[in-house]
């Protein structure tokens, strides 16, 4: 399966991740394992945007120890939630476009 | 010899730019993952010099992603500049106001006794103590009640 660039919708992906509390490396598997591994992408790129979202009050952070290891555990915020809703609209919007477009063909 | 992991983290140390405690949270942060990348791998029956080499490759360059958050810092902290400026700005007019109104001789309204202000809050009908100034702002009370409750003529 071809693998797809996605950079434009990873605040979209990363927020609809983080509707459970997971760390940094439980981002990039769980974007990966559930896109088919089309979304495979250069783990590092998930970092700047977790800061990002997490400095725009999207996301909150801590650490927490898992099995004697430290981990960044990262969750949605009440406004990162509402930010999800708008973009999954916009999304859906955009999706049902091009369906619409394409059906006509 | 340094192994994969620990060349990406010294390229990354190097290109980031920020507060300090904010690029160790991310290092450390890195870090603690990219031993989680190589044990599944390794758990997948990867060799563990192997392992580590594929987890270093799937992170992509350790430069582009340190110019990707360089370029996030930036942007934050001329916001912030900006917020400080504006925040600066307003201090200085309220200041600025308050030595006018007292060169030409007008001074602040005197602020009620708390507990005169929090009557008013709790039971605005119950008439106020004698200490207690009958003043809104500057205007008598009957004033405002008239003009609030009285139909207006035309």
């Amino acid at each position: 399966m071809a693998r797809e660039p996605f950079s434009g919708h990873l605040e979209l992906l990363l927020l609809a991740a983080l509707q459970r509390p997971r760390h940094g490396y439980g981002v990039i598997e769980y974007v990966r394992s559930a896109s088919g591994g089309r979304f495979d992408y250069p783990d590092g790129t998930v970092y700047p945007a977790l800061h990002r979202l997490e400095a725009e009050g999207l996301l909150r952070s801590r650490w927490s120890v898992v099995d004697g290891r430290r981990r960044r555990v990262y969750e949605i915020t009440g406004r990162g939630k509402k930010a999800l809703a708008g973009q999954r609209r916009d999304w859906e919007r955009f999706t049902s476009s091009v369906r619409g477009v394409l059906e006509q063909t | 010899m340094t192994t994969p992991y620990e060349r990406l983290l010294d390229e990354m140390a190097a290109t980031l730019r920020g507060p300090r405690q904010a690029r160790r949270r991310l290092l450390d942060e890195i870090a603690e993952d990219f031993k989680d990348g190589v044990e599944a791998e390794s758990a997948a029956g990867v060799a563990p010099g192997a392992a580590e080499a594929l987890v270093a490759a799937r992170f992509g360059s350790p430069t582009a992603i340190a110019i990707r958050w360089n370029s996030d810092q930036a942007l934050r902290r001329r916001a912030m500049q900006r917020n400080t400026l504006v925040l600066m700005t307003a201090v200085a007019m309220a200041g600025a106001l308050g030595i006018t109104q007292y060169a030409s001789g007008k001074s602040s309204p005197t602020p009620l006794p708390t507990r005169c202000t929090q009557a008013r809050l709790i039971a605005p009908k119950i008439p106020m103590a004698a200490d207690c100034p009958n003043k809104v702002g500057g205007r008598d009370e009957a004033v405002i009640r008239r003009a609030r409750y009285e139909p207006q003529k035309r």
